[in-house]
């Protein structure tokens, strides 16, 4: 094996450090570069730590990177791992916000905008909206005595319209406020803000289930469901306008009144599509 | 036990330490995974009350392997295929497929970013496995037909599900606060999956 020798005799040189002994200037010790491997001790865990550290599970959390210089690389865990830090209670409190909008909500996200929220308030729209609307179908399907088939398509058509509505409009929104560079625009923050008005399409979707199609009033149920889409859309938007309003205000006037008439006209357009395309059923009809 | 290679090398076998395994009958060697799978269903599935077994139960667990997971969904998508609407048969089997696969992976790499402290393969493997009372609830719901029936033991199933993989995921090494954040998606899958039962 190529390489330097090891001489024992570099002991009496009394340098203990120098166990290699270098033949010539010039070695190239490259292939016996000594690397220990860098095991996080836990001191710098603030948290729970899993008892048993040796247990082979145990590996160090992601969050708590403990080199605050080195820039993350986007293609690591460890860069997106910054957006998720939130807790329990953080998550919660901007869900509230979202449904009750009289506090800034900007002001509460602060420096921590997060996509745990808007992932996952998205994800739960999806599935209770597929709940919601097979429920109804069910409903619909046993007044009128016939065996209830669900439509699997709902299931792809909610996850298209609310991932692609949740994360594309932010985008466009960002792009569009930085062409007319705007120096509010972020985009984490246009995304976490739609992400979390979203919260609202839940209890709209839980209410548009409406139970009273059982009693054989389908007028009403229809009433019901437009109504609560109705509401839901009111609830979201002020959520929206009110927290955009101030960024969309750092462009010119004119663009920033199209560009609230254009947040405020896709939003409408959710809102419609969540309620035809959901929750149309009637009677006679329970094919989706 | 190691085996040698001809080079010389040893390869330490990670699972079976019983010996050379080349010349035993097929139907052994399957077998042995068969019974690893069970014992590693039981071992999620059935709750614990001794704390002295969970050290060796925490050893079964700890050789993850994704065997039961895949026989688990192919069962679930099939008898979910099977109930569901003619037209739709092969659309659902797909799309559950891939939904439990694609949630399995998403809801394990949410526990990663939010801090969590457990390996990627094993929470997959706890969560595929803690999938078998809902595999169940499918098959019971292609003997019964009335939803008013399906519902409640539904509901039951996707319960022991969730109290089954929570127990067994031990808030995956997550910090205090952030416990049902990781937790949620996991209530979130089982829920969906039993409501999917429920109507088909």
């Amino acid at each position: 094996m190529a390489g330097p020798t090891v001489s024992a005799g570099s002991a009496s040189r009394g340098d203990y450090d120098t166990l290699i002994d270098v033949d010539a200037e010039g070695v190239d010790l490259g292939e016996t570069d000594l690397e220990f491997h860098d095991f996080h001790t836990g001191d710098n865990v603030q948290g729970k730590i899993p008892a048993g550290g040796q247990n082979r599970l145990y590996e160090p959390p992601l969050s708590l990177e403990n080199d605050p210089n080195r820039p993350l690389s986007i293609w690591t865990i460890h860069f997106y791992a910054q957006f998720f830090n939130v807790e329990t209670s953080d998550v919660l409190q901007r869900c509230i916000y979202a449904l009750y909008p009289r506090v800034s909500f900007v002001d509460t996200v602060g420096d921590n905008p997060d996509l745990y929220g808007p992932f996952w308030i998205a994800s739960t729209v999806i599935l209770v909206l597929f709940f919601s609307s097979t429920l109804a179908g069910a409903i619909a399907s046993h007044v009128a005595g016939i065996r209830y088939e669900y439509n699997f398509g709902i299931l792809s058509a909610a996850a298209a319209l609310m991932y692609g509505y949740t994360f594309v409009i932010p985008i466009l929104l960002w792009a569009v406020l930085k062409w007319y560079r705007s120096e509010h625009a972020r985009l984490l923050e246009c995304v976490t803000l739609y992400g979390y008005a979203n919260t609202v399409w839940v209890p709209v979707a839980l209410v548009s289930i409406s139970p009273i199609e059982i009693f054989n009033f389908p007028t009403i149920s229809n009433v019901v469901r437009w109504t609560s889409a109705a509401v839901g859309f009111a609830i979201s938007t002020t959520f929206l306008v009110r927290n955009l309003y101030p960024v969309l205000n750092s462009t010119e006037a004119k663009t920033s009144r199209i560009l609230l008439i254009g947040v405020v006209l896709a939003h409408m357009a959710l809102a419609f599509v969540v309620k035809l395309v959901f929750f149309a059923y009637s009677i006679d009809d329970n094919s989706n | 036990m190691n085996t040698h290679t001809l080079a010389g090398d040893q390869i330490q076998d990670r699972r079976f330490s019983g010996g050379d395994t080349l010349d035993e009958p097929v139907l052994e060697t399957l077998m042995r995974d068969v019974r690893a799978v069970g014992r590693r269903v039981k071992q999620v599935l059935y709750p614990k009350v001794n704390a002295n077994v969970d050290v060796e139960s925490g050893q079964i667990i700890r050789d993850w392997d994704l065997w039961g997971p895949l026989v688990f969904c192919l069962f679930l998508s099939l008898a979910l295929s099977i109930s569901a609407p003619a037209q739709q048969a092969s659309r659902v089997f797909s799309g559950v497929f891939a939904f439990v696969w694609i949630a399995e992976a998403l809801v394990t790499l949410n526990i990663k970013l939010l801090g969590g402290s457990i390996s990627f393969f094993h929470a997959v493997c706890i969560l595929g496995y803690a999938l078998f009372p809902l595999v169940s609830g499918a098959i019971f719901s292609l003997i019964v037909k009335s939803m008013i029936i399906r519902f409640p033991i539904d509901v039951a199933l996707i319960v022991w599900s969730l109290f089954a993989s929570m127990r067994t995921l031990k808030g995956a090494g997550v910090r205090e606060g952030r416990v049902v954040l990781a937790m949620y998606p996991v209530w979130l899958f089982y829920g969906w999956l039993g409501w999917l039962c429920v109507i088909t």
